[in-house]
This record gives C-alpha cells, sequence and structure tokens, in this order.
C-alpha cells in the first residue's frame, strides 16, 4: 500500500519507539514554550501523530506482507540492575501491537483535528494539544511495553494524563471532582495491579533466564507463558497462586476499562472536553484494560494454560458490566452520559469475549469499537457545540435537519453499536455471545439480552436527539469542517472493519446447515494468531438470527417511543410513584446507587474511622512521644542537675570512683 | 444536568499558564483550517486504503485445532509457546 520497500519496511519495524517518541517530544515542546502560539502547538501535536500513523501503518503492511518476516520485534535495554534480577524497558512490536499502534494514532489525529474545531476560541488550546500528545504518547508506551512493571509505567502516565484532560475545565467544581474521582477510583486498580505484579515477580523471579523480566515474549522459552509453566513444575506456583495473582492484576484493568464495582469515575469523565471523551472512550485509556489481559493473557489461564477460575471471573465481570451499564443508559437524558455508559457496556462484551476465549473476538471487537464510539462522541460534541453546550436530549430533536453531517454518522454509529447485520459491531458482537453461548450459556443470554437493551437506548437517543421537533431554544447548526470531516473519515471503519473479521465463504456452508465449529480463517483471526494459530470458526447463523431479531426488538420498541410515540412504557416507568416499576426505574436512573453506596461507605464509615485513627495516631502516639521525650529530659535535667555542684573534692571523689571502677571491671572481665 | 461548559469558556483564559498563549480565536476558514483538511484526506486515504489492501491479501489456506503458536524473536532459532484460547 506505502510505497516502500523491503528494507525501508524493516527500518520501520526497527524503529518503531519513534512512533512514542514523537507525541512526547511535541508535548514537551508546547509545554517548554510553543504555547504561546496556537499554530505552533497545533502544528507540532498534530504532526507527531500523524508521523506515528505513518509509522503505524508502514508496521502493519511490513507485517502483514512478510516483510518482516519474524512474528515479533523486541529491544530492550537495561533500566534498573540489581544482583538478581535487571529490569528493562524497551519496544515489542507484534501483530496485536501494530494493530492497536493503528487504533491509537488514527483515532487520535482525527480527534486532534477535531479538537482545532472545537476548542479554537478556547483560551486553553495549546495547553490542551499538549496534553493530548501526552496522553497519545503515554497509551502507544503501554503498547510497545515488553514488559509488565514497563506497562505499568506507562499505564500510570495514562492515568495522570487523564486526571489533567478531565479535569481541564478544573475551575468547574464539578470537572475538579471528576478528575479526581477518576484518580483516585484508578488509585484502587492500579495498586491491585502492582501489588499483583510484585506477587507474580516474586514467586518466577528464579525462571526469566536471559529473558526480560516479567516479559510478555521471549527468546527460548522466557515468555509469559513458558515461565508459568517452568515456575508450575518447580513448585513455585500453583493453578490457585496463579489465579490470585491474576485477579490482583485484573483490579487495573477494572478500573482503568470501568468495570464493575470500579466503573464509577467513567460517567463523571464526561466532564472533560468533548474531543477528550471521544479519545479516553475510543482509543486509549480504558483500552488499556483490554489490551493488558489479551497481551498477558497467559496469566489469566492454568498453569497447563487451561481456561481456568481467572477466566470467568473477567467473563463474569464483563458480563455485569455489560448488562449493569445497559440498564443505566436505558434512562439517562445527557447524550454524553448515555454513551459513556455504552462504552462501559461495551468493554464488558470485550472482557466477556476475553472470558469466554473468544479472544479475537474480544480484541476485534476493541477494534471496531474504537472507531464508531470515536465516531458517536465527536457527534455528541458537534451537536452540543451546534446547540452552544446544551447536553440534554429533552432540548434537542429535530437536528437532521440542521446538522446532516453529524445525524448521518450518529445513525451509521448507531447501527454499529446496536450490531445492525452488515455494520462492523455486528460480526464482533456476535463472535462474542456466540463463544459465550457455548461455554457459559447463562452469560451468553445476558449478553443477548443486553444487545437488545443496546439497540433499545442507542436509538432512544437517536430518536430523541436527531428526529421529531426540536425542542429547544438555541439556533442549532452544522460544525465547521475541521469537526465534520473527522467524522466522515470515521464512518468508513464504523461500517466496513466488520468485514476484516468475517469471511463470506462461510456464509455457504452455514446456510447448508455446516457445523460453525470449524471454518475458513478470515484476516483479522488470521493476523492476530498468524496461519499456524487456533481452529478458525465458521458461521453461526442461528446465533446471527437470534442477535438479529433481537436487536430490531430494541430498535422497534424505542421507535414505538420515542419516534411514533404510540407505546408508552416509558412514562409509565418513568411517572410510576411505587411498585416495580417505579424501583426499577429508580434503580436505572440513579445508576443502580453505586455513587450513593460509595459516597455513603467514604462519608460514614471511612471518612469517620480515618479521623478516629487519626486522631489516635496524632494525638497520643505522635503528640504523646513528643512530650513524653520532654518530659523524660526535663526529668533527667532535675535529677543530674544537682551533680554539678562547684565542689572540687566532690569532683575529684567522682573520678577516683570511675577509674576505681573500670578497674574493677577489667579486673573481672574474662582475658581475651 | 451537567454541561458542557465549552461554551462557557470560550475565551477566557483560567490559568497562569494560559495567559501566555494567545486568547484570541482562531478563525474559520484560517490557513489551518485549509492545512488540516489536506491532513485529514491524506489520513483517511492511507487508513482506509490500508484497510482495503489488508483485505485483498491471500489468507492462509485453512486452520489448525486449537494450540500453539510458534514464534521467535529475531535471530533466534528457538519458539517461545504462545497459548491460543484455551477453550
Amino acid at each position: 500500500m506505502l510505497p516502500l520497500s523491503v528494507e525501508q519496511l524493516k527500518w520501520f519495524v526497527e524503529h518503531a519507539g519513534l512512533i512514542v517518541a514523537a507525541p512526547f517530544l511535541a508535548g514537551f515542546l508546547i509545554i517548554m514554550g510553543m504555547r504561546a502560539s496556537k499554530f505552533l502547538s497545533m502544528a507540532v501535536s498534530i504532526g507527531a501523530v500523524a508521523y506515528g500513523l505513518f509509522h503505524s501503518l508502514a508496521i502493519f503492511q511490513a507485517l502483514v506482507s512478510h516483510a518482516f518476516p519474524d512474528p515479533y520485534f523486541q529491544q530492550n535495554i537495561p533500566w534498573f540492575t540489581s544482583s538478581s534480577f535487571t529490569l528493562s524497558v524497551g519496544v515489542l512490536v507484534d501483530n496485536t501491537a501494530a494493530l492497536m499502534l493503528i487504533v491509537v494514532t488514527s483515532v487520535s489525529l482525527l480527534v486532534q483535528i477535531y479538537t482545532h474545531g472545537y476548542m479554537r476560541d478556547d483560551a486553553g488550546y495549546s495547553r490542551f494539544y499538549a496534553y493530548l500528545s501526552l496522553f497519545t504518547g503515554s497509551m502507544l508506551g503501554l503498547v510497545v511495553s515488553t514488559n509488565l512493571f514497563q506497562m505499568y509505567g506507562f499505564w500510570e502516565l495514562v492515568g495522570v494524563c487523564s486526571y489533567f484532560l478531565i479535569g481541564f475545565w478544573w475551575h468547574k467544581e464539578s470537572a475538579a471532582k471528576a478528575c479526581m474521582k477518576a484518580f483516585v477510583v484508578n488509585r484502587i486498580g492500579d495498586f491491585g495491579f502492582l501489588i499483583g505484579t510484585l506477587t507474580f515477580f516474586l514467586y518466577t523471579k528464579d525462571f526469566w533466564g536471559a529473558g526480560p523480566v516479567l516479559g510478555f515474549v521471549g527468546p527460548n522459552g522466557t515468555d509469559l507463558a513458558s515461565v508459568i509453566h517452568k515456575a508450575a513444575a518447580a513448585g513455585a506456583l500453583n493453578d490457585s497462586l496463579l489465579c490470585f495473582i491474576a485477579c490482583l492484576i485484573f483490579m487495573g484493568p477494572m478500573a482503568k476499562s470501568a468495570q464493575f464495582p470500579l466503573h464509577v469515575w467513567l460517567p463523571d469523565a464526561m466532564e472533560g472536553p468533548t474531543p477528550i471523551s471521544a479519545l479516553i472512550h475510543a482509543a486509549t485509556m480504558v483500552a488499556a484494560g483490554v489490551y493488558l489481559v489479551a497481551r498477558a493473557y497467559p496469566i489469566w489461564l492454568n498453569c497447563d494454560g487451561s481456561a481456568g477460575t481467572a477466566l470467568t471471573v473477567v467473563a463474569s465481570i464483563g458480563a455485569i458490566t455489560a448488562f449493569m451499564a445497559a440498564t443505566i443508559a436505558m434512562s439517562q437524558y445527557d447524550i454524553k452520559r448515555v454513551l459513556a455508559w455504552s462504552t462501559c457496556s461495551q468493554l464488558g462484551y470485550m472482557f466477556v469475549g476475553l472470558g469466554v476465549g473468544a479472544f479475537t473476538g474480544g480484541i476485534f471487537h476493541l477494534f471496531n469499537h474504537a472507531f464508531f464510539k470515536a465516531m458517536l462522541f465527536l457527534c455528541s460534541g458537534a451537536v452540543i457545540h451546534g446547540l452552544h453546550g446544551q447536553q440534554d436530549i429533552r432540548e434537542m430533536g429535530g437536528l437532521k435537519k440542521s446538522m446532516p453531517i453529524a445525524h448521518i454518522c450518529f445513525l451509521i454509529g448507531t447501527l454499529s453499536i446496536s450490531g445492525f447485520p452488515l455494520f462492523s459491531g455486528f460480526f464482533s458482537k456476535d463472535e462474542i455471545i456466540g463463544a459465550a453461548m457455548v461455554h457459559h450459556p447463562f452469560i451468553g443470554w445476558l449478553m443477548l439480552l443486553t444487545a437488545g437493551m443496546t439497540a433499545f437506548y442507542m436509538f432512544r437517543l437517536y430518536f430523541m436527539t436527531f428526529t421529531g421537533e426540536y425542542r429547544g431554544s438555541a439556533h442549532p447548526h452544522e460544525s465547521s469542517a475541521a469537526m465534520t470531516w473527522p467524522l466522515l473519515v470515521l464512518a468508513v471503519p464504523s461500517i466496513l472493519t466488520g468485514y476484516l473479521g468475517f469471511n463470506i465463504a462461510n456464509l455457504q456452508p452455514a446456510l447448508a446447515g455446516a457445523s460453525p465449529e470449524h471454518g475458513l480463517p478470515n484476516h483479522f483471526a488470521a493476523f492476530i494468531f498468524g496461519p499456524n494459530g487456533p481452529h478458525f470458526e465458521g458461521a453461526n447463523v442461528t446465533m446471527m438470527g437470534i442477535s438479529i431479531a433481537v436487536g430490531l426488538a430494541g430498535f422497534f420498541i424505542a421507535y414505538l417511543m420515542y419516534l411514533t410515540r404510540t407505546l408508552h412504557f416509558n412514562k409509565t416507568f418513568a411517572e410510576s410513584k411505587e411498585g416495580m416499576a417505579n424501583l426499577i426505574y429508580n434503580m436505572s436512573f440513579n445508576k443502580w446507587y453505586m455513587d450513593d453506596l460509595y459516597f455513603g461507605i467514604v462519608d460514614r464509615v471511612l471518612l469517620p474511622t480515618y479521623k478516629n485513627v487519626w486522631t489516635f495516631v496524632d494525638m497520643v502516639i505522635v503528640e504523646g512521644v513528643v512530650n513524653g521525650v520532654g518530659l523524660i529530659t526535663m526529668s533527667i535535667g532535675e535529677v543530674l542537675k544537682y551533680l554539678q555542684n562547684g565542689r572540687g573534692q566532690y569532683y575529684a571523689l567522682v573520678i577516683f570512683a570511675a577509674v576505681a571502677g573500670i578497674a574493677w571491671i577489667s579486673y573481672i572481665l574474662p582475658p581475651h | 444536568m451537567s454541561s458542557d461548559s465549552h461554551a462557557d469558556d470560550q475565551g477566557h483564559g483560567h490559568d497562569s499558564h494560559d495567559a501566555h498563549a494567545s486568547s484570541e480565536g482562531i478563525p474559520e476558514s484560517s490557513l489551518q483550517d485549509l492545512i488540516l483538511k489536506g491532513v485529514t484526506i491524506v489520513a483517511a486515504v492511507a487508513l482506509i486504503g490500508s484497510g482495503f489492501w489488508w483485505k485483498m491479501q491471500p489468507l492462509p489456506e485453512g486452520g489448525h485445532e486449537a494450540g500453539h503458536e510458534q514464534s521467535h524473536e529475531p535471530g533466534q532459532s528457538a519458539g517461545q509457546v504462545e497459548h491460543a484460547p484455551a477453550h
């Protein structure tokens, strides 16, 4: 595709670190002085990520065309050396990383172009570009990390940058609280990640040989899976311990990818400017958790490589989150918050995919979701921009006439996320639900129900925003080209990327009644696993049919409620004052009371406990020690002051007694 | 209702760091917009073109049973074992 020779393609693979370095350099240049010029800030930031996209596409081309013949490229330099081990940092490029590099750089580039239109009048324009560059660089560093320690470092950098970006309008109290909430919740998850990583290191430290410690891949059996096998064979590790470690590390993805019960920060993160909402929800931050589970997948397996309890935990957490977030999204009125809850839900699908063994399905949904969710968020930003800050969908309606580009792109995103046939979300979601049905039928049915709910809340959002009559008081207008062109670009992959993970040749045998267990490979799965990878599944037309029917049911209910308004269940629920309908509506509207629960625990349990502990430690222990030392010193001084009496005979007596005492001690001590 | 404060904050610096930056808005028909349109087109062609190019690449002959994927570092003959989903 790119007109590059084999040697040039190899060069790009072997210099993948430049993709990470470029946005970091751009961020520092802006901070160090370039921020004085809006044009320079924008140019250097967008230039860096555009270079990253070009470089990423070259790497992808090298790996697909086998111009770079090895399955991966890895380069490490020592970072911390002790007598028994060396921690290293480096760059790892393989097929999974290559795809993620494209996702991160392409979405970030389009978001940064959009930012120019969205933030052009904001005084913090340059600062925002600096943060965007650092955020993108941190995520890219995470993607190419060679080991868990390095990934943890970039993981934290992503968290710090998201703190700055969510709280970008820090003078707003809600934004300041939201960034603090995101930071604190992520620290809880990160603590688990760190403790899990250190525990894993503790039990495997003797088995890394010449490979990078805690490395994902390595020579001569020093990759993650082989080290686990060796540690288990030597008795240093067993399935229970590995499961415990996996659950600890999984706390990190639970927080970063907003999974129950550490999901509460994500909807509040909408306080940041919309471009950053798009970036966080599509390609960076939330994707990091899914990527970590995929990258360090052997940790979530048993020691012998079979599926174990940890994978069930991953699938269960994902299923709970997907269902819970979908129920909440159905009753929200803030356009960005509905999308935020949909992100929680879709991330749940990805974890279900990874947890039930649909490994490529999980990554494929991450890949598809990145494009259509970025587009949906940018569309919502265009709507908010066109309505001068209005986010309540009850004050919208009829915007398809005044915002035709945002309308058509939002519709494409809605169809895709709802799993409408022939759109990208259909293929990946179907793969996940199909695998869940086989291995965990309950989770499978729950995901199917959630798919119907997804179609309902997304079309509710679409109908309330773009159809009917305009209910607000602003003067809606389409946004500038800088904001609409990125939407049009994202619309293309939002429709088409699904076909990369689907082989149409599988359809004919499936329609003829062939079993879906075995089929022909598709481009996505073959790229992730390589030609000698696992078996490829065929099309499951029964599951496709059920999935389409459930999605259509969600669509029709939304259609009858919010477009034709012939069905009034929504009013029945919203206006009910008692009974089950009232309970269900309040649960949904109040986000399952999770915030109330957490704030209740913090306000009524943690803070009073902390205050009591603080009072005890500060007043009793700290002040007690300080005052006690002073009192003792004063008392000793009071006694000793009488020894200082100014009489020569008394001093001579003391000296004599001391000399006699030393002589006596010397006498009674045994000779050496 | 929470609101995106974009509209409220236009043109007002709230950070001393921002005070160094120009607080003037950028007109919609500026040179920057023109350059960005070009960048958008090039990025779109590269991204979408790569997708189509990938789809045109031949697929492997067929799949194998779930198991292992052999992989190795450049210059290494021995392989590392990467586990496929074990279900």
